[in-house]
């Protein structure tokens, strides 16, 4: 399969990239590690006359992390994140959870920014960031910069809330968990997962006092159902199974699934039942055990 | 639009190699076709099966969906590069004595995929080695084999972890 042709440009800031994309319009992407912009421009399903190489940002390629929080460049690597100290070990269950995506080869080049911008249905990162409340750094023409949260940022499958002129410079993840713990689980039987549930639950005086449960990779978006967070505030040891039966029943029954190769719709609203009841049991059971 | 060509210096297996192709051609194509290195594989085409593992700057990365661009001014290793090193030898007749090799499609992108985990330098539980190996398909279903070779491969170079 031949990838067709186009002009790599190469950017030197976050200024730059967005100048040069303000330029070629739709006509050209940002590019990174390719590990998704290429397969689709070998399956022909987009035809780029311009590439904007945004690798060589300093700014896009550094992790740091302060008392607000740890700020990850929307180019750094996943292997990066595997790599760093700091991360792994004040975000074990982060670098677990991007440890696992894909394979070692798409882990070696593929960006955590590339992963959200791209706005694929089956992301590991983007349903954990729901989770912990992650929020984007998006930055615009004459060098606009905003938070966003995770939560909204995709609005449909391969749809990103970002502008023609707008790119995601940074990931941001909050410097600790108030007091709660994520936990998140995948099933994947082939390449991209077929369900990813992060859980964030946090207690006390024995009660959930707040959990917010993300499902993604199986539904058009990953999504974090209110009713379902609901369901479990306020369950202690003697409730919580209970509890936990009512959250999966919500959220099999809100969440909007479709048939495809992955299975049908009663086969995915059976994932989504027993996930979230299981993820959100070994989140909860977690704090409430502390 | 991608004329005229740049020429680039690339290091493949320790020769200087001059890289003059358009910014979309892919480094497989590149190996195989250009330096008629056919020992890195062609098959899944979407970087999923691994048959087409080559390292860049001893980064393990799927040549199908690696723009040979990404290559230039640096090192490529692939797995005619690691032939005759004493590493080579050690995993041959590992592999060799747990039949870990049937067709053979797929060892070149195992043997790699090993070589990176035995270049990190430290020791690996099991569960890195099969998180690590999992993204390498064998045709002939061969993973309990492969699985045990690579085992022994990595212990008798770096040591397994608990």
């Amino acid at each position: 399969m031949l990838v067709p042709s186009f002009e790599m440009h190469v950017a030197k800031s976050v200024e730059d990239a967005i100048k040069l994309r303000s330029e070629f319009g739709d006509d050209s992407s940002f590019y990174a590690g390719g590990t998704e912009l290429l397969l689709v421009m070998k399956l022909g399903l987009t035809d780029l006359a311009h590439l904007i190489d945004i690798k060589h940002v300093e700014e896009l390629s550094s992790i740091s992390i302060d008392e607000s929080g740890v700020r990850i460049g929307a180019a750094v690597t996943y292997r990066e994140i595997e790599n760093n100290p700091i991360l792994k070990s004040d975000h074990p269950e982060f670098v677990q959870m991007i440890s696992g995506v894909a394979n070692l080869r798409v882990r070696s080049v593929g960006t955590l920014g590339g992963n959200l911008a791209f706005a694929d249905p089956a992301s590991d990162p983007a349903t954990f960031l729901l989770a912990v409340k992650g929020e984007l750094e998006i930055g615009s023409v004459n060098g606009k910069r905003r938070l966003v949260p995770m939560a909204g940022f995709q609005t449909g499958p391969y749809q990103p809330d970002l502008a023609e002129n707008e790119m995601i410079v940074s990931i941001r993840l909050p410097r600790n968990l108030a007091g709660g713990i994520v936990v998140h689980e995948r099933m994947k039987l082939k390449e991209r997962p077929n369900i990813t549930v992060a859980v964030f639950a946090a207690v006390a005086n024995d009660k959930v006092t707040e959990a917010r449960v993300a499902i993604g990779s199986i539904g058009l978006v990953p999504i974090c159902i209110p009713e379902v967070n609901k369901s479990l505030e306020g369950a202690s040891r003697a409730t919580l199974s209970e509890r936990l039966r009512q959250a999966a029943e919500i959220a099999s029954t809100e969440i909007t699934l479709f048939d495809d190769a992955n299975g049908s719709v009663d086969y995915k609203r059976h994932l989504v039942k027993h996930f979230v009841e299981k993820v959100a049991r070994r989140a909860i059971e977690a704090v409430l055990l502390n | 639009m991608s004329e005229p060509v740049e020429k680039f210096l690339c290091v493949v297996n320790g020769k200087q190699q001059i890289m003059e192709v358009p910014d979309n051609t892919l480094l497989l194509d590149w190996i195989r076709t250009d330096l008629g290195l056919t020992g890195t594989k062609q098959s899944c085409e979407v970087q999923v099966c691994g048959v087409c593992t080559v390292l860049v700057d001893g980064v393990p990365v799927s040549g199908c969906t690696t723009l040979a661009y990404e290559a230039r001014n640096s090192n490529v290793m692939t797995i005619e590069g690691i032939r005759g090193t004493a590493f080579y030898q050690r995993a041959e007749e590992i592999f060799m004595r747990h039949s870990a090799v049937q067709c053979g499609f797929c060892s070149p992108g195992f043997i790699l995929t090993v070589f990176t985990l035995v270049n990190a330098g430290r020791k690996l539980t099991e569960h890195e080695i099969k998180q690590a190996l999992h993204g390498n398909l064998c045709r002939c279903t061969g993973y309990k084999s492969i699985f045990e070779a690579a085992i022994e491969v990595i212990n008798s170079e770096v040591g397994l972890g608990k």
